[in-house]
């Protein structure tokens, strides 16, 4: 006989008719010898019946009549307005490279203005006096060779360490 | 219509709408509707939300129906797109509802809207009848989403478990256990009304 635990499991299917022939048989002999089990069936069974009884109003032919109107109606709005939508994005697409083409100039103006401003920042500025461009001339020069003395000596230093620690080796 | 004599097929129905033939489509619909309808009015609750539901779910099958391959039947296919129309939809309340549901509660208009099958004059036991309805109800709305969709199209819709399992695009053995499951959670909330029902 069924316990009440794996009877439980199968009352469902027992008022579903998805058991098997001998299932059917088990669950029916178990429930006539168990009152607990019977009542749970019960209850399932009222639940379940009233579920299947809950009727689905008839709308009536008035109902079906304006459904299909306004389905009609929502339905050509739909496949009207992609008409309308794809208009836009022509005009989004016309001016799109215009866009692209005036980003890209002005990248490209302000990645070489950077460059040359910080190599030849006398270049870009209007010169107050002749005087001034000579002496700031003078002066990167200056610098430019300082740098350029100092790299040297650098490379100088490092041949002397790595010298001598060869010869410590 | 494709075929030249007697009643044309669902395939070639479909096939009409695939070219844009809209009869077609209006012949398709009214196949459907009343069982969509169903379907959208047990989840939904009331006429009016059913049939936008059922307009959109329509719409939607018009639409995209160039992606129905017919591993399934239409009408199984047809049910999905109901289903999820009313999820969406219930949604969409649900989120509405957090503004306006102090407003409402209390009027007993729900109560209004309920179907009770008449079972006495006795006034006790269809005060009873009334409450158990509504108990249903709003177990039903409590019961997990999957649940709850098996629990309305099996029993408030009568759609066998391999359609459930088609329109819900899951295994027939889970639909299986979301139903017991849903079985015994109701009949838990309900065994107050069932035993003074009298079964």
């Amino acid at each position: 006989m069924l316990k009440c635990l794996m009877m439980k499991r199968k009352l469902y299917d027992y008022l579903d008719d998805s058991l098997t022939q001998a299932d059917k048989l088990k669950a029916q002999r178990h429930l006539e010898g168990c009152p607990g089990c019977r009542e749970r069936l019960n209850q399932l069974k009222a639940v379940l019946n009233r579920a299947h009884s809950k009727n689905v109003p008839d709308p009536g032919e008035e109902f079906w009549h304006d459904f299909k109107t306004g389905l009609d109606k929502k339905l050509n709005d739909k496949l009207v307005s992609p008409l309308e939508l794809r208009r836009r994005p022509r005009l989004a697409l016309s001016l799109k490279p215009a866009f692209a083409y005036a980003a890209v100039a002005i990248f490209f103006i302000a990645v070489f203005g950077s460059l040359h401003k910080s190599n030849l920042p006398v270049a870009f500025r209007l010169a107050q006096n002749d005087d001034e461009l000579v002496e700031e001339t003078i002066e990167l020069d200056e610098l430019e060779g300082q740098a350029a003395l100092n790299h040297s000596e650098d490379a100088y230093l490092e041949e002397i360490d790595l010298l001598f620690e060869i010869e410590q080796a | 219509m494709s075929p030249e004599f007697g009643a044309p097929t669902e395939l070639s129905l479909i096939e009409d709408v695939k070219s844009g033939r809209r009869a077609s489509f209006d012949i398709l619909v009214a196949l459907y509707q009343h069982k969509g309808f169903g379907i959208a009015y047990n989840l939904v609750g009331n006429i009016e939300d059913a049939k936008d539901v059922l307009q959109e779910a329509c719409i939607k099958m018009y639409l995209n129906i160039k992606a129905f391959e017919g591993r399934a039947k239409l009408s199984t296919w047809f049910y999905r797109i109901v289903v999820n129309c009313a999820l969406d939809f219930l949604r969409m309340r649900k989120r509405a509802n957090r503004v306006w549901v102090e407003a409402d509660s209390g009027n007993g208009d729900k109560q209004a809207n309920l179907e009770v099958p008449d079972v006495s004059f006795d006034p006790a036991r269809l005060r009873l009848a009334k409450e158990f309805a509504q108990k249903l109800e709003e177990g039903v709305s409590a019961l997990s989403r999957m649940q709850r969709l098996c629990f309305v199209l099996r029993h408030e819709n009568s759609l066998d478990i391999r359609e459930i399992a088609q329109t819900l695009k899951c295994r027939p053995a889970t639909v299986k256990v979301h139903l017991f499951r849903a079985a015994e959670n109701l009949r838990r909330l309900l065994s107050r009304y069932v035993d003074v029902e009298g079964g």
